[in-house]
């Protein structure tokens, strides 16, 4: 049977290209729809001159569609429809809460002040021996060292400021208090490593050479700080994946599945340099994003190097700006099940029993009364992305993140960062007893009647495979496009519009997910080109 | 009874010299001095002089008498494609396609776009506690839009007023009469008329046929008003075609799709 889609496709084409001549009513209403397609299709109505030559072409054409298809706007235009969905708020990430811009505890963040001296806040207590000396001395070049460390003033102890070119501008010098600025790699005194957290304690250790262990933060610098020109590249890799997808008319799979990113020079300076000094309590960060990382200066913004992903990379699910937006793995599952299953998570009719009733104690979420109705789902699909760090953006590899280590248990000594932030360390619940040491997305991942540890170690690619081969990821695919280009979700309730999606993703996923025929077929259907209220 | 139409004057037969004016953005303000710039060129008086007529076209925060269309129907929803507002970017995007300017003000160099102040307002999404376009007409989309329109409608009048080139105008009398019309009134009027169907054509994709006038003749009036309205100043077409021009872009056929 020849489906209605492709019938109606027909019909529309074959009426368009008909003769040659319209009526003037006919001509009217392609211009309608022109405008129509245009603003769909690439976000602004046709200009003058697009109008005049249609009007002189006398009817719309199929190619007309093709034209539009085609144009870098189109990219624009489905780049924005999908950040509603899945990477929102690109522009103001750093002006949240997240561990990136954290500076409390940080060893090495170098500020602005009075004017043109820059000094790393926390430290004077270690450097100054007075917590008052928050600077070093404002008016005063330093010139006196021992050891390359700097002598400070016996009465004041302070010290003064030097020169240096930083890694954020290296053709310019700048004023740095002298103990923020010292550039030593280890420690001469203490013996310390000083691009490693251990380094945090160490009064003779500082931003390192060219300052390259610290982040910078200047109001004349042309991004505000360079935490902000770093949140600014993770943003803009996203978009440069996505834009790849759709402008290359790559399978619209690959923006979940794909293991290929691209990495400039603030990611790198970021990956080679600062994962261990601007360290953060809320953020766990590695070197090891799971590709070498590519040899470029951090004034290198707009070169972009692609990389191949290893491990457990699923594409914009385990790009950094994902996983730094929806920062645990609950929030992860729940965005994947919101924008590409086109489901979302309701509280059961009647609303959650009372949490005095004894159901409501049941430590284990997925069978908790109430609970359940969401968690049942959430729980197994979160451990999707039980080894991807909560509040970070790597990967928890083998072997330093085995699946259970003894020596993340509270009751057995002091716990590392490692188990205080990625481990079950005590049990809050007698059930939760047996889960003590193990990563904690492992908490009652074994009970119930579908065990998800598999899903763990598997990660969100196996998710996502999953999505595309059952069809639902292609069916979400095409009730959204409906839904953003018809102006209403798909009615199907209606056998005539259920069989449409039907055919609109059977079609979709036979053309290997390409977004660009989908969008075509879309405009060509009925209940695009009939306007509500005006007659069929 | 209709006024009688008056001649739109004629374009300076070269641009003036870069106005410095156009920097000000103020609407008045440059409107004011092309016309003195105009008047210079074109010294002559409007052909007919006619008391301004009251203005006929509704505004939208006046009350209107809404006729009775009877019940309202609560049978199945219709199946076809919902109308919709244009969205902040789209508007942004077609406005700067079609007019060739953005809302900008201030003296600084080059001036300040206001629209990106004003795009949450408009109803775009922050992505931190909006996730969805709002594409509600509401009073506060449809003042700004007032602003929007009027502030680009003035900066393409006076651009398209000096600009000799017809084929180079974007909004103004891009197809130039047949001949000088001079005082008559039918040529002015077919003039202005084929300038609104060539508006009209391009600003809302309808296409007005030469027979058609029931499509284009709130514009003349609107049109013709204005003019009157303004025949004291030396350049009273550059209001005219600024109000239809305000009026084309802030109308639904504009605004949704």
């Amino acid at each position: 049977m020849m489906n209605r889609l492709v019938v109606v496709a027909l019909l529309a084409a074959a009426t368009a290209s008909a003769q040659g001549v319209c009526s003037m009513s006919r001509l009217t209403q392609d211009l309608q729809l022109y405008r129509r397609l245009s603003l769909d299709l690439r976000g602004r109505a046709p200009s003058a001159a697009e109008v005049d030559a249609l009007v002189a072409r006398g009817a719309l054409a199929d190619s007309d569609v093709d034209a539009l298809l085609r144009t870098d706007d189109f990219v624009k235009v489905e780049r924005e429809h999908l950040r509603a969905d899945v990477y929102g708020a690109l522009n103001v990430i750093w002006d949240t809460d997240f561990g990136l811009t954290r500076t409390d505890q940080t060893s090495a963040f170098v500020y602005e002040v009075s004017g043109d001296v820059f000094w790393i806040p926390n430290r004077g207590p270690m450097y100054r021996q007075s917590a008052a000396f928050r600077t070093c001395d404002l008016g005063r070049e330093q010139k006196e060292f021992v050891n390359d460390v700097p002598v400070a003033d016996p009465v004041t102890g302070r010290e003064g400021w030097v020169s240096v070119a930083p890694y954020w501008a290296p053709d310019t010098t700048i004023k740095v208090c002298a103990f923020d600025a010292q550039a030593h790699l280890k420690g001469p005194m203490s013996g310390v490593d000083c691009s490693t957290q251990a380094a945090r304690g160490a009064r003779d250790c500082g931003c390192g050479p060219d300052l390259r262990f610290c982040q910078g933060y200047r109001t004349e610098y042309p991004t505000p700080t360079t935490v902000a020109e770093l949140n600014r590249s993770f943003a803009e890799q996203t978009t440069r994946f996505v834009d790849r997808i759709l402008r290359d008319r790559r399978p619209y799979s690959d923006l979940i599945l794909s293991d290929e990113t691209e990495v400039n020079g603030p990611i790198a300076h970021y990956l080679r340099w600062q994962t261990q000094t601007v360290y953060s309590a809320d953020t766990s960060s590695r070197s090891d994003l799971g590709y070498p990382i590519p040899a470029l200066e951090f004034t290198e913004t707009d070169k972009w190097q692609p990389v191949r992903v290893t491990g457990r990379a699923a594409g914009v699910l385990t790009q950094p700006h994902f996983l730094l937006k929806f920062a645990t793995r609950r929030a992860r599952a729940n965005r994947f099940y919101n924008a590409f299953l086109c489901s979302s998570f309701q509280a059961p009719p009647g609303g959650l029993p009372s949490p005095g009733e004894p159901c409501s104690k049941n430590p284990n979420l997925a069978e908790r009364c109430g609970c359940d109705s969401c968690h049942r789902s959430l729980e197994p699909m979160s451990a999707y992305w039980g080894r991807f760090a909560e509040r970070g953006l790597h990967e928890l590899k083998l072997p330093e993140f085995p699946s259970r280590d003894p020596a993340c248990n509270a009751d057995a000594g002091p716990l590392s960062d490692n188990c205080r932030q990625h481990y079950i360390t005590q049990a809050r619940h007698p059930a939760e007893a047996p889960y003590v040491g193990m990563l904690s997305a492992y908490l009652f991942a074994d009970v119930g009647p579908t065990p998800f540890t598999d899903a763990i170690e598997q990660g969100p690619r196996a998710l996502a495979r999953s999505a595309v081969d059952s069809g639902a990821f292609a069916r979400c695919t095409v009730t959204k496009q409906f839904t953003r280009l018809v102006g209403r979700a798909p009615r199907e309730e209606l056998a005539d519009e259920r069989a449409l999606v039907d055919s609109l993703t059977e079609r979709f996923r036979a053309s290997n997910h390409d977004l660009r025929a989908l969008v075509k077929d879309l405009v060509f259907t009925r209940q695009y080109r009939t306007q509500e209220g005006a007659e069929p | 009874m209709r006024p009688a139409l008056a001649r739109p004057a004629k374009s300076p037969a070269s641009p003036p010299s870069a106005p410095g004016t156009a920097q000000s953005r103020s609407r008045r303000f440059v409107l004011l001095a092309v016309c003195w710039v105009a008047s210079s060129a074109c010294p002559g008086e409007p052909a007919v002089v006619a008391p301004p007529p009251e203005l006929t076209v509704k505004d939208h925060w006046s009350s209107v008498d809404v006729a009775d269309a009877g019940p309202a129907s609560l049978g199945p929803e219709p199946l076809g494609r919902r109308s919709r507002r244009l969205s902040v970017q789209q508007l942004e995007q077609t406005i700067i396609t079609l007019t060739g300017d953005t809302w900008a003000v201030g003296p600084a160099n080059p001036p300040i776009e206001v629209v990106p102040f004003l795009r949450t307002v408009l109803g775009q999404p922050d992505y931190l506690s909006e996730f969805r376009e709002s594409l509600d007409i509401g009073p506060t989309f449809t003042k700004f839009m007032d602003n929007w329109a009027s502030e680009v409608c003035a900066s393409m009048v006076v651009r398209d007023l000096t600009q000799p080139n017809p084929a180079l105008r974007r909004f103004v009398m891009r197809i130039p009469p047949a001949s000088d019309a001079g005082t008559d009134n039918a040529a002015v009027r077919a003039a202005v008329e084929q300038n609104l169907r060539d508006a009209k054509l391009h600003l809302h994709g309808e296409l007005v046929s030469p027979a058609e006038t029931a499509a284009i003749e709130p514009y003349v009036e609107v049109w013709q008003q204005l003019y009157l309205r303004n025949l004291a100043d030396p350049y009273p077409d550059a209001w005219a075609w600024a109000g239809v021009c305000t009026l084309m872009l802030t109308d639904p056929e504009f605004v949704t799709y």
